[in-house]
């Protein structure tokens, strides 16, 4: 792309990141400036005012920073044993430990509801979030500890400091910025978490999401929706610049070492590090195993009824469609998420890069989305499309667009490393190798961009299958894509609605896996972060 | 020779990733002298005093401390203190953090300056350790290793990072720490100068008894 060798940040570059800046700002700040607004009214404030709203966000806050803990306290042994020790099928168990993070909410939520006996209640909810988070924690802190110099732990041996006291006194102040960054992570996933809640959820007790999504879809009492939005947004932003600050005071200069220091299993604690870790991973695949047992199970006996419901094309009625219906619509609508997101993201990125080191306020700037929760997203949008200027309520574009913004982020979070990576000279060395001008183009930049483009594409479609947040604001009843119809399906009874249900999650489930293990798979290596 | 007191190094052997580093180590440390140990780069010297410090395995042989054998004692319980070649401050406290750091609370503060002073660095307690320079860090991580007291100390290479000039007078304060505190020593360079600077007795490690 370039032509000579020196990078050249500048404004001219940044010109390429004006179409997604344009494109999340009209989508993103003005629906969120809708919200804001209808929350500022004077109903709206009425609703801050209520004991019933306080005791909501305390609730929510609440659940949010168990779950916080809880994965927090999990994951460090694991984490200690997938980086620090050298032990067998160390990368399936870092797969596996990884897998739920990127499984659609309603799945998580529907396989925890055939496995704990203690669904519909606030512990349910909590393990169903340390489910998805605990692999988040582990690569988080796992990476730091992997590159901290195994020397440390020598110096406070020799001056007499025993293992316990090392851990507590330096390993983890050495750690901090990680800790951090991982509890802020999850706090705020936790707090906005949607699906997970509505499934497994005690109805008496609502978190803010659940209730922004009841007082709109049910009540039709946008007022108070909008208020609880606004609150939202204050927590929201409290909890990231007080976690910023925290950890730009944790964050110590340290000279990292290079990976791969992993040691041989020694002690006792070596010992019952990995003993946890298999733990957590069958704690992992028990769920997903329930799910994929229930969707087999018809009537007393076995079979594949449930999937042979889910993709026969029978007709739904006027008010509802049937499962195959869903399965297209999801599709379809995926595929369009897919474009918009990795055209957009692609078009970020390189206006990030361009942009040098301004870039920074485009990158910032395009991560909104991921603050703000995809159920404000949807809402946002709704809002809009309901009191805007032009009356988008029927437009068939909403709901990719709103799949397209929740995935944006990510798209940019995982590409944009891959491409800071890319270094214009190696393609010179390349030539001067011998290698034939595109060949060169194709081994170094070229192929590398390529490459993260089609993660980029890989990880949107995922995403966007499985989306349900801000799906489900924006879907109509006759047209829901899976995860909304799955939902659907559980509020009806009957052996039937379970199974198919059930059918569906392990289809969702199979196509993530399998969208994201190519994905790992494509993903050039050495690439920094994630 | 009292072969019951001071430091005992017995037919030490070390591997490394199936090879042997160093073959069947004999060496002797006296509770009132200082041992330069010479040797060139890459010859296993860090090995051999991570094995008597304890943060590493020999493959074989044995270490004892006034004729008692410690191969098997965990590091932290030998008091056999390091000073690394880099100075490995904790970047998470400062300079009276780190020196303390091995000191029950008691009488953390005293030793802490008296310490300071010996090293010459009076009043950097509250200082940063990022912004030390690097004859001033290694003689912080000096004071640190000797605050607990130990029994003998290992310097590996302590002054490889310092220029000629800094080394020298380094060096000759070392040996002038170390005979105030009454503490044996084991001294590693490849630095003839420094060696016959710091100690009372150089020691060559034998081509025969090294594969680097």
């Amino acid at each position: 792309m370039s032509t000579d060798n020196t990078a050249r940040p500048g404004t001219r570059g940044a010109a390429w990141a004006i179409v997604p800046l344009v494109v999340v700002g009209l989508l993103v700040v003005i629906p969120v400036a809708a919200v804001v607004i209808a929350g500022l009214g004077a109903e709206a404030l009425q609703t801050l005012a209520a004991s019933s709203t306080w005791r909501i966000v305390a609730y929510t806050a609440a659940q949010a920073l168990a779950s916080t803990v809880l994965s927090l306290v999990l994951a460090l042994p694991a984490a200690y044993a997938l980086y620090r020790l050298a032990i067998p099928a160390r990368r399936t168990l870092l797969a596996i430990v990884t897998i739920p993070f990127v499984l659609p909410t309603i799945v998580v939520g529907l396989a925890f509801r055939e496995v704990l006996p203690f669904a519909g209640t606030t512990a349910a909810i909590i393990v169903a979030h340390v489910f998805f988070n605990v692999g988040l924690v582990v690569r988080i802190i796992g990476s730091l500890w992997g590159h901290l110099d195994a020397r440390w732990l020598d110096v406070a041996r020799t001056l007499g400091i025993g293992p316990v006291r090392s851990f507590v006194h330096v390993t983890l102040p050495l750690l901090r910025p990680a800790i951090l960054g991982a509890a802020a992570l999850v706090f705020l996933f936790t707090f906005t978490s949607f699906g997970v809640v509505l499934v497994l959820g005690d109805p008496a007790l609502p978190t803010i999401e659940v209730e922004i999504y009841t007082a709109t879809v049910q009540r039709l009492d946008l007022p108070a929706a909008a208020g609880l939005a606004l609150l939202q947004f204050a927590v929201v932003a409290i909890a990231i610049v007080w976690s910023t600050r925290l950890q730009a005071r944790a964050a110590v200069r340290q000279r990292l070492g290079d990976e791969d220091q992993r040691a041989a299993v020694a002690s006792g604690a070596d010992r019952v590090a990995v003993a946890w870790t298999w733990a957590i991973v069958a704690a992992i695949t028990i769920p997903l195993l329930g799910l994929v047992w229930r969707s087999l199970r018809v009537g007393e006996g076995w079979g594949l009824a449930w999937y042979a419901e889910a993709f026969s094309p029978a007709e739904g009625t006027t008010r509802s469609a049937s499962a195959f219906e869903s399965l297209a619509l999801s599709l379809q609508y995926a595929a369009v998420a897919t474009v918009l997101a990795t055209s957009l993201g692609a078009l970020a990125c390189a206006g990030i890069l361009a942009a040098g080191r301004r870039g920074a306020w485009v990158d910032a700037a395009l991560a909104l989305p991921l603050g703000v929760s995809a159920v404000t997203i949807g809402f946002g949008l709704l809002l809009v499309s309901l009191r805007g200027p032009l009356d988008m309520r029927g437009w068939w574009i909403l709901v990719p667009l709103g799949q397209a913004l929740v995935a944006l982020p990510i798209v940019i979070r995982v590409v944009l490393p891959l491409l800071r990576s890319l270094d214009p000279r190696l393609r010179q060395v390349a030539a001067t190798l011998g290698a034939p001008p595109l060949r060169a183009w194709w081994s170094t930049e070229g192929g590398i961009a390529l490459r993260a483009i089609a993660v980029a594409a890989a990880l949107a479609a995922a995403v966007a299958l499985g989306e349900f947040g801000a799906t489900a604001f924006l879907v109509r009843l006759d047209t829901p894509t899976v995860p909304v119809h799955i939902v659907r399906l559980l509020g009806r009874p009957g052996d039937t609605n379970a199974g198919v249900a059930a059918a569906l999650s392990v289809i969702l489930l199979v196509t993530t896996v399998v969208i994201v293990g190519v994905a790992e798979r494509i993903r050039p290596r050495r690439s920094g972060g994630w | 020779m009292d072969a019951d007191s001071g430091l005992r190094v017995c037919g030490l052997s070390i591997a490394y990733d199936g090879r042997d580093l160093v073959r069947d180590i004999d060496l002797d440390v006296e509770p009132d002298e200082i041992v330069a140990l010479l040797g060139p780069s890459g010859s296993g010297k860090s090995s051999l005093l991570r094995c008597i410090a304890g943060v590493q395995r020999p493959a074989s042989g044995s270490v004892s401390w006034a004729g008692a054998d410690i191969t098997g004692v965990p590091a932290h319980l030998r008091r056999i203190g390091l000073v690394f070649q880099d100075p490995l401050l904790f970047p998470h406290r400062d300079v009276a953090g780190n020196i303390g750091f091995g000191l029950p609370a008691a009488d953390r503060a005293r030793r802490v300056a008296e310490l300071l002073e010996l090293v010459g660095l009076s009043g950097f307690e509250q200082r940063d350790v990022a912004t030390l320079s690097g004859g001033e860090a290694q003689r912080v991580a000096l004071a640190r290793a000797l605050a607990p007291r130990p029994r003998v100390l290992l310097l590996d290479e302590p002054f490889g990072a310092l220029d000629r000039e800094l080394r020298d007078r380094l060096a000759i304060d070392v040996r002038e720490l170390l005979r105030d505190q009454g503490t044996p020593a084991l001294h590693v360079t490849h630095d003839h100068e420094e060696a016959s600077l710091v100690a009372d007795r150089v020691v060559r490690l034998a081509p025969e008894q090294s594969s680097p």
